[in-house]
């Protein structure tokens, strides 16, 4: 697997509602995370090229800590976006998302702070090649429609990875 | 995220370092609840130098906003945007000498709308303060949040710069930033200057933080350049043939 994009909480895109604070997770040091809500689901999204060479296995690797919760599950999905040129889509209008791909329901780790890693296998990418104009959605699954979630407070997530199979 | 004001007597202010004649400033602002009076975003008085971002009064028209100035009898020269409650809107206002405009943009604008100008500012000494959220009398109150703050001193400007800082939180136009407010949560850091000038506000009354607006950071992504893994030994190795003069 080869790394193809590191997406920060600094460059994040919102929709108008329901999206993640930014807010630093360490007063001195100001780590700056997006703070997904416990109960309600919030989105953010990154837009990127597909590099040339890009193939294989599209993975997510999802970096975050805890704001409180020492113990439950958090659980993450991925939409990704892939518009190829001269696609019938109305980026002005309109989304086209792939189906979600959800995480699974994962342990926190047991201290608050801790920063844990989980990964996603992006198997619904939209049938991105080289070249599309990528759009990934993450969301945290607050209210458990998919992902078991039951872990308070919230999940700041410090950095979104995404590796192909090159 | 974004400071509340709950129009009981919470305020920021500064008193030092302020712009005279020549500034930009821009913020996102959320009106909760409308008076029915003025409601002041921003205010610049003190030494014959009056200017204020506030929304107007009168039957019909609590809610328009924009930016004016009083000359001792009357104000409200410039052109104005009615905000509404329970939504977000950019604000900037940027005066140069005698010109004041006022620009807004709603969330999910492609940019900032200017207004008509107002002219014949007078006023050209240094001011003694700047508040946010009440004049300088303590009243007209803003009941809401604002958040992202920034102040220019010396620097008028226009409009397509005033679009890139709608767009993000990070300053895109840094020359001469006087103050640069990020609004993170907390007693202290809402008030922070990150502009590395440490012109900090003073809060006034009891601030408390709120849901700031869906704005980006302004930071760019990490891409990868493709690394090839194919061994080195297949893409160097030489073959017999490839000499001048060899023989197979």
């Amino acid at each position: 697997m080869a790394t193809r994009f590191i997406f920060t909480a600094e460059s994040a895109e919102f929709p108008s509602a329901n999206f993640p604070q930014l807010v630093p997770v360490n007063s001195t040091e100001r780590r700056m995370a997006l703070a997904f809500d416990a109960s309600t689901d919030e989105s953010a999204m990154w837009t990127a090229i597909a590099p040339q060479g890009w193939t294989g296995t599209i993975t997510a690797i999802i970096s975050y800590v805890m704001a409180s919760a020492t113990s439950g599950t958090v659980g993450f999905q991925i939409a990704v976006e892939a518009i190829t040129s001269g696609d019938a889509v109305d980026l002005d209008a309109t989304t086209s998302y792939d189906t979600v791909n959800n995480s699974a329901s994962t342990t926190v780790p047991g201290t608050a702070g801790y920063m844990a890693q989980i990964s996603i296998t992006l198997t619904n990418n939209d049938s991105s090649a080289a070249a599309d104009l990528l759009r990934f959605k993450l969301n945290r699954d607050a209210d458990g429609s998919a992902i078991t979630d039951n872990a308070t407070g919230d999940a700041c997530v410090l950095a979104l990875e995404i590796r192909d199979g090159a | 995220m974004a400071i509340r004001f709950d129009a009981s007597g919470d305020y920021l202010e500064r008193t030092t370092n302020l712009p005279t004649t020549v500034w930009t400033f821009t913020a996102w602002v959320y009106l909760t609840t409308d008076s029915g009076n003025p409601s002041t975003v921003i205010m610049v008085y003190g030494n014959g130098n009056y200017c204020y971002m506030q929304t107007n009064e009168g039957a019909g028209v609590t809610t328009q906003l924009k930016v004016g100035f009083w000359n001792g009898s009357s104000g409200w020269d410039t052109g104005y945007h009615d905000i509404g409650t329970g939504a977000w809107h950019f604000v900037a206002g940027v005066r140069n000498g005698g010109t004041i405009r006022f620009y807004y943009a709603a969330v999910g604008d492609a940019g900032v709308t200017a207004t008509t100008a107002a002219t014949g500012l007078t006023g050209t000494a240094t001011p003694t303060n700047i508040r946010i959220a009440c004049d300088d009398g303590g009243t007209t109150t803003w009941n809401g949040r604002v958040c992202y703050m920034k102040l220019w001193s010396g620097v008028e400007l226009n409009q397509a710069d005033i679009d890139a800082e709608y767009l993000r939180i990070l300053p895109h136009y840094t020359d001469s930033l006087n103050g640069w407010y990020p609004t993170f949560p907390g007693a202290t850091e809402r008030a922070r200057d990150y502009s590395g000038n440490a012109h900090d506000w003073t809060e006034n009354g009891t601030l408390t933080d709120e849901q700031e607006p869906p704005v980006s950071w302004g930071a760019s992504s990490i891409t990868l350049p493709f690394v090839s893994t194919v061994p080195v030994s297949t893409l160097f190795r030489r073959t017999e043939s490839d000499r001048i003069g060899s023989r197979s």
